[in-house]
């Protein structure tokens, strides 16, 4: 028995049919080309919006009808990837996963994420950010070599020794954290909320023998003290990663340290 | 672990302000928090010797500057675009901070040798 | 390889009070650090007038109480009382207290400064309180 493909001719109608019912919203995007403008500026576009239209759709809609030099990052388009934030009416969301309809606003107001370079329109330059994750070395540091190499066994990792990092395994790198931070709105050397968080997440794997190296990271002068519990890097993160409390914990653990309480 | 011992040192000193901070307020304007509850004094509040006042006086100056000083250069570094910039900020604020100890050291004697 | 230029797009210090649409913890953090810098400006200014008045000759004891008596003094007042309680609230909780355990995330998502809230929210209201009660004190009541 065969499958039944629609028709290109129905495949059409039902396209202008859904069309018809959508309703139009206005998209003021931030654009800035460096070849051509000195300063960025805005540019609207309307764009038809039905029941479960993402940002990400009403880019792709306008970069397909509207304005092909439109400029963005764009990939797994299902909240995986982290490649797609952006900054929507005064918030920063990840274009896929932000449904216009829960935005509850007939205008977005569309830039690129702040306090990180602008490359293009939506592109922001993350070599900075990924510069921060790499610094505080996020990967299992462990000093049996013979073991690591030659591994015997499995690294023993009980459930509620996972329990403690699990969910901050959840981090999917996208910035949005970043952006809100009020911190990283002035200090360029920061590392910010997700390197932070994931050095927590990385300290506190019992697996782990690496604290010691990545101390003199935290305990720089623009290390973890710099962040003061703002809280808008949790309320950002489009995971649950909850940066801001990995990062209280990661402090915890440095102030246990300094008072002779415990280290491994 | 400077920055854990400064964070560490800025919490204790936060922690002495508000208690012996807070007693000296309250107990300056006692007669007048009385006043607004609606409980009358007929006798002024005994003021302390004048060796005790220049050693609160002292004291209370000291974990001060500790404290905001410490909390100066949190602001002052997050505005400081280097690490050079940053570090001048540090001296700064030292050398700031030790004139205005010298500054507070000196009046109470002068406060009280009269 | 063409070299990329980019053009900063950091907020710088007026991120620290309007960048967005953010919850209650941000103001309170910016909220602090504006009655820290208060509080040290104001100290400061005593400071100065103490020792201008010293080497005027004239009577610190008198110009202390004057200056401390001023309507001024109630903000100063004030200011001290929101940042010693919300110092009380941030050293409790950047030592990771009362914020709870780690937990894997369950949608619709709600981090660990929403969930424990109560804390915040009763500093903010007992501070809010006491720093309109002492403002009333010196400005409404009259300080004598």
């Amino acid at each position: 028995m065969g499958i039944r493909q629609a028709s290109p001719e129905r495949s059409r109608r039902a396209h202008h049919e859904a069309e018809a019912k959508a309703k139009p919203i206005a998209l003021k995007i931030q654009r800035y080309d460096p070849e051509r403008d000195s300063q960025p500026h805005f540019q609207e576009f309307m764009v038809p919006v039905s029941r479960g239209t993402t940002v990400l759709d009403s880019l792709l809609y306008i970069k397909e009808n509207l304005d092909s030099t439109l400029t963005f990052r764009a990939s797994c388009r299902m909240g995986i990837c982290g490649s797609c934030g952006v900054f929507i009416n005064g918030f920063p969301y990840l274009a896929c996963h932000t449904q216009i309809e829960e935005l509850r606003s007939d205008k977005l107001t569309i830039k690129p994420l702040p306090n990180l370079p602008v490359i293009k329109d939506m592109v922001v330059d993350l070599t900075s950010f990924f510069n921060a994750h790499k610094s505080i070395k996020p990967y299992l540091i462990r000093h049996d070599t013979q073991e690591m190499e030659n591994p015997t066994a499995e690294f023993i990792q009980r459930p509620r020794e996972l329990n403690e990092l699990l969910q901050f395994t959840t981090c999917i790198k996208c910035g949005l954290c970043l952006a809100a931070c009020p911190t990283a709105a002035t200090d360029k050397l920061f590392l910010g909320p997700q390197a932070l968080a994931q050095c927590y997440r990385y300290c506190a794997d019992n697996r782990d023998e690496g604290e010691p190296e990545r101390l003199p990271i935290l305990n720089a002068d623009h290390g973890i003290w710099h962040c003061h519990l703002a809280g808008a890097c949790s309320e950002a993160c489009p995971k649950g990663g909850d940066p801001a409390l990995a990062i209280q914990l990661m402090k915890r653990r440095l102030v246990s340290r300094a008072l002779g309480f415990k280290g491994k | 672990m400077r920055m854990t011992y400064l964070w560490l040192l800025q919490l204790f000193t936060g922690g002495l302000i508000f208690v012996a901070s807070g007693i000296h307020l309250v107990s300056i304007h006692l007669r007048v928090i009385k006043r607004f509850f609606g409980v009358e004094t007929a006798a002024p509040v005994a003021l302390p010797s004048a060796n005790q006042w220049a050693g609160v006086l002292v004291f209370l100056s000291a974990i001060i500057l500790l404290h905001a000083l410490i909390g100066l250069r949190q602001t002052m570094l997050e505005l400081a675009p280097s690490v050079r910039s940053g570090r001048l900020v540090t001296w700064a604020i030292i050398a700031g901070g030790i004139i205005l100890f010298i500054g507070v050291s000196g009046l109470p004697a002068a406060l009280f040798s009269g | 390889m063409k070299e990329i230029r980019t053009r900063p797009n950091a907020l710088g210090p007026t991120g620290w009070v309007s960048a967005g649409r953010y919850k209650l913890e941000r103001y309170l953090y910016f909220l602090h650090r504006v009655a820290g810098l208060g509080l040290l400006l104001a100290w400061v200014i005593y400071l100065g007038v103490m020792i201008a008045t010293q080497i005027q000759g004239r009577d610190i004891w008198a110009a202390t109480l004057a200056l401390v008596h001023g309507r001024w003094f109630g903000i100063v007042a004030a200011l001290f009382v929101y940042h010693s309680l919300n110092g009380l609230r941030l050293g409790l909780q950047e030592l990771g207290f009362t914020l709870g355990r780690p937990a894997p995330p369950v949608y619709p998502y709600q981090d660990s400064l929403r969930k424990k809230r109560s804390l915040t929210i009763a500093m903010s209201v007992v501070s809010a309180i006491l720093a309109l009660t002492v403002l009333y004190i010196f400005f409404v009541a009259g300080v004598q």
